[in-house]
């Protein structure tokens, strides 16, 4: 049985309108538009070619389709063609979560949406224009697929290997889905032997799909190295503060399966293998960094959706077990039986079929009318947009991290000391930058050895306060920045 | 009796000989002692400060006088030996009363592996602090509760008091009210033994009122809501280092088990919030470990005993025997062995005597500021670990200044700084050097420069 699209589709719309609002403004998405640039015109970069530091040094091209496709959506519509491109891919996110919720209880869209109100919230922060969306799509589509196996299609989980094998080129969270799909074929081998080696099959085809990239091998090494191993001092990869907003969504979602698990009478039995390889691996792959944390309310909310009206229903039964009639007065509606819930329905009836129908036009209007009317221009507010003109050719700029981006799309002829790629300038050059705009003890020797001749910081960095304190010329100058030549 | 019921004490045993052994050197348990010291030489609460030249004469909670008064009086009695002492023996009775409580709810193999592992994650909060009357009277005040909850209603009158002195010792005495609570709010919902039990909660409520600077519950409450992240025991839990990992651990095998076995509204209400609370802050997460502890043993027996029905775990008495005299032979050899003076490597241990001799205001290291209260007590410090003594103005003047933001010469001259003692690689000291500021002292971890002459 297909769950009905309606609720799926208008949420989707309006997720897609709302990610249309934004302009583009990400300082890592214009590194990303400056390699996709370079794909298409001479393929796959082996090697660094936006900065000084480490120029020639080699980069690992493990989100290359991911770039390109980024590029092509600009190539075609220029900022309003990124934003679309954004829109489309949030909109099928937000679609397919709340699709993936509701395939567990059809005939209850308003739990699927509640169970499904942490992801959408908390997606809300990946919404950026990188690689890193595209990762979160394939996620989503990985547990519609992984459920559709638990309810017994083996169709779903041969489907994985073409999406494995797309994800891996397309961003690095490919991993946490490869791991996904080997736990589940051992739970599968678990509980349904006679497949046992189809489902082996499938685990090794995807295994080999991780190998299908330029990246080649390196591709692991990257993905281990940034799980076990993240730069902590980048906001997005410190570790998850329940105390903040994304922090406090995710733990609403951790807390409420937790509740769901203790209370729920039902959520047992032979699926709970299942959700056991779902769930605890991806809550600790959340808690390893805040950028992870949107993957476990997103695996979460089909649980939710199956079992939380179970736990409710318990909770209400306990009490009218003590308090007796005076509560059992006050909630009459509560469900007494989840079967009656899921009585089948034929979702091939044309009054639903009208109804998706109808559904999807005001999805796409909605995307469309979105993109129509969308920010035309890139928000540069936060980066030295005045600094452009007076930046010297060629190596010698120390850039703040933030600005390299930025600078690597609006200044080539300017390469940049550091940007958001940050592995290529791990240690040396990462510890160079942080000398110099640290004024550590020996920055005065950085500066030398590294022939540092401009710096463009932000006025509150020490290395700013120092310059102007030690009389260095101030080229130029705003609130946000300044660019100082060093004597 | 089995054997087993022995295994409390043996888990004290050896918790008391690892706990004596640790090193002490927390920059807080010197401003700790101070406070205890000084008011025992004054006869009188210490309510407003008298250790910086930042915040002298501003009031200040003395929510923790008591916890700081047995501190010092342990140091009285033994100096740093009497310090290592209390704090193994806080420890021992968190470490008797937890495991009591997993063993009431598993058996004692498994009881005695999950909460082996929460006592390790525990390890971060042994330090010679008030803190440390909360982690030994939190698994007996839930021990208390579980017990009386399967009918021993009358061990209830010993909550009220327990929270009174609670309550004096330290600030985590909110950590009890919510266990209280939550053992009430169960009793209510399901009408067992409601009376008595709301009796308590509500009692326990009022007793925590009895303090003469207690934090309140709003302040409890802030505090867990919106904890200073710069330090370190503040900052939330890093799942990829080992304190961290094994609280993930306790939170996913709780997940993991919830999922396969489910549990009863109380364990809904004690895991929850209490899963929450250790993902807010580092020094939370101990609290969780204890609370799941008995969840989780059953948990694992009950999973055992699916795949092994008929396992029986029997010790013979040779066995015990001889562990209980290897424990013993433990503690004593933890004791005689163990390093009771404070390691303070890590403090600016050179710069001590140059330091005395000097005058006027310092700049000094937030992290070094209770060891210099308690070293250098003629020199006030700008900041020290006290933080809501100094917030917001004190600590804002002071990262202004060490990270050189605009301004900081402005905040030197303004709190008229004669001397500076940080750590080498702070911005301010390369800064103040080329500003012909004087090394008075220098070594690998510490810095101490003067202002030159105008």
């Amino acid at each position: 049985m297909r769950p009905v699209l309606v609720v799926p589709l208008v949420l989707a719309g309006l997720a897609a309108f709302a990610a249309t609002r934004a302009p583009v403004s990400d300082s890592d998405f214009f590194w990303h538009l400056a390699i996709g640039r370079d794909i298409a015109a001479h393929g796959v970069p082996r090697v660094d070619i936006y900065s000084w530091t480490v120029a020639g040094r080699a980069v690992l091209p493990d989100q290359w389709l991911g770039e390109l496709l980024l590029y092509a959506a600009y190539a075609i519509g220029s900022w309003s063609g990124t934003i679309a491109l954004r829109a489309l891919t949030v909109g099928a996110l937000i679609g397919i979560v709340v699709w993936t919720a509701l395939a567990e209880r059809p005939t209850r869209p308003f739990i699927a949406v509640l169970a499904s109100l942490p992801a959408i919230a908390l997606s809300r922060f990946a919404w950026t224009d990188r690689p890193e969306l595209f990762g979160l799509l394939c996620f989503a589509i990985l547990i519609a697929l992984l459920r559709a196996v638990r309810r017994g299609s083996f169709a779903a989980f041969a489907l994985c290997v073409p999406l494995v094998l797309l994800w891996t080129n397309l961003h690095g969270s490919y991993a946490l889905g490869l791991g996904l799909v080997l736990v589940v074929a051992v739970e599968r081998a678990v509980v349904d032997p006679s497949r046992r080696r189809r489902y082996a099959a499938v685990a090794i085809a995807c295994v080999i799909a991780t190998f299908v990239t330029p990246a080649g091998l390196a591709t692991w090494t990257s993905s281990g190295g940034h799980f076990l191993a993240p730069p902590r001092f980048v906001q997005e990869e410190g570790t998850p503060d329940v105390t903040t907003l994304p922090g406090l969504l995710f733990s609403v979602a951790l807390l409420a399966t937790l509740a769901t698990a203790v209370l729920a009478p039902r959520a047992r039995g032979r699926d709970v293998l299942f959700e056991i390889v779902i769930l605890v691996p991806v809550a600790f792959v959340s808690l390893t960094a805040t950028r992870h944390l949107v993957f476990y309310p997103i695996a979460a909310a089909p649980f939710l959706a199956s079992w939380g009206p179970d736990a409710f229903t318990e909770v209400v039964r306990t009490l009218r077990e003590a308090w007796g009639d005076a509560l059992r007065r006050a909630s009459p509606t509560v469900m007494t039986a989840r079967t009656a819930d899921r009585a089948p329905r034929d979702d091939r009836r044309p009054r639903y079929l009208i109804a998706d129908g109808i559904a999807a036009v005001v999805a796409l209007a909605m995307l469309v009318a979105g993109v129509a009317t969308a920010p035309r221009n890139p928000d540069l507010s936060a980066f030295p947009v005045a600094a452009l003109p007076q930046l010297p050719a060629g190596p010698g700029l120390l850039n703040r991290y933030d600005w390299g981006g930025f600078l690597i799309w609006y200044a080539p002829a300017t390469p940049v000391f550091v940007d958001g790629r940050l592995f290529p300038y791990v240690p040396d050059a990462l510890d160079d930058y942080r000398a110099v705009i640290g004024l550590h003890s020996d920055w005065r020797q950085v500066l030398v050895k590294r022939g540092i001749r401009t710096v463009l910081v932000s006025p509150s960095d020490a290395i700013a306060v120092e310059g102007v304190a030690l009389g260095w010329p101030i080229l130029a100058r705003t609130p946000e920045w300044v660019m100082l030549r060093v004597p | 009796m089995t054997a087993w019921r022995l295994a409390p004490l043996y888990v004290a045993a050896a918790a008391f000989a690892i706990a004596v052994s640790l090193p002490g050197g927390d920059p807080d348990t010197y401003w700790h002692l101070a406070s205890g010291k000084w008011m025992v030489e004054h006869g009188q609460l210490l309510r407003a400060d008298v250790f910086s030249s930042t915040a002298t004469g501003a009031p200040y909670s003395v929510g923790e006088w008591l916890g700081e008064l047995v501190i010092y009086g342990a140091y009285v009695l033994g100096g740093w030996a009497g310090i290592a002492l209390l704090r193994a023996a806080l420890v021992a009775v968190g470490a008797f009363f937890i495991t009591r409580v997993a063993l009431r709810a598993a058996p004692a193999p498994f009881a005695l592996a999950v909460t082996t592992l929460a006592l390790a994650l525990s390890e971060i909060t042994w330090t010679d602090r008030p803190q440390l009357f909360t982690f030994a009277l939190f698994p007996l005040v839930l021990e208390l509760l579980i017990v009386a909850r399967a009918g021993r209603t009358r061990l209830l009158v010993a909550v009220p008091p327990l929270i009174l002195l609670w309550t004096n010792l330290h600030g985590g005495y909110a950590l009890g009210l919510a266990l209280v609570a939550i053992f009430a709010a169960e009793a209510v919902l399901t009408r067992r033994n409601a009376v008595p039990f709301a009796a308590a909660a509500v009692l326990a409520v009022g007793a925590s009122f009895i303090d003469p600077g207690s934090l309140g519950l709003g302040a409890a409450a802030a505090h867990a809501t919106s904890p200073p992240r710069f330090i370190v025991e503040e900052a939330p839990p890093d799942v990829l280092r080992p304190a961290g990992f094994v609280f993930a651990l306790f939170g996913l095998a709780t997940l993991a088990l919830a999922l396969a076995r489910g549990g009863t509204l109380l364990d809904a209400l004690l895991l929850v919030p209490l899963f929450w609370l250790g993902l807010s802050a580092q020094r939370h997460m101990p609290y969780f470990a204890l609370a799941a502890t008995p969840y989780i043993a059953k948990g694992l027996s009950e999973l055992w005993w699916r795949w092994r029905p008929a396992s029986r775990f029997v010790l013979p008495r040779p066995v015990i025997v001889g562990v209980g005299a290897g424990l013993v032979a433990m503690v004593a050899a933890s004791v005689a062995t163990a390093p009771f003076a404070p390691t303070e490597t890590q403090y600016p241990t050179a710069a001590r005597a140059k330091l005395a001799a000097a005058s006027g205001n310092l700049l000094n290291e937030y992290d070094w500021g209770g060891y210099l209260i308690w070293r250098v007590p003629e020199r006030p410090v700008f900041i020290d670990g006290r933080l809501f003594l100094f917030l917001p103005d004190v600590l804002t003047d002071y990262e202004e200044m060490v990270f050189m933001r605009p301004g900081w010469r402005d905040q030197l001259d303004r709190h008229a700084i004669a001397q500076v003692l940080l750590r080498p690689d702070r911005p301010l000291v390369a800064a103040l050097r080329d500003l012909g500021w004087t090394v008075v002292s220098e070594d690998p971890t510490a810095l101490l420069l003067q202002r030159p002459s105008r």
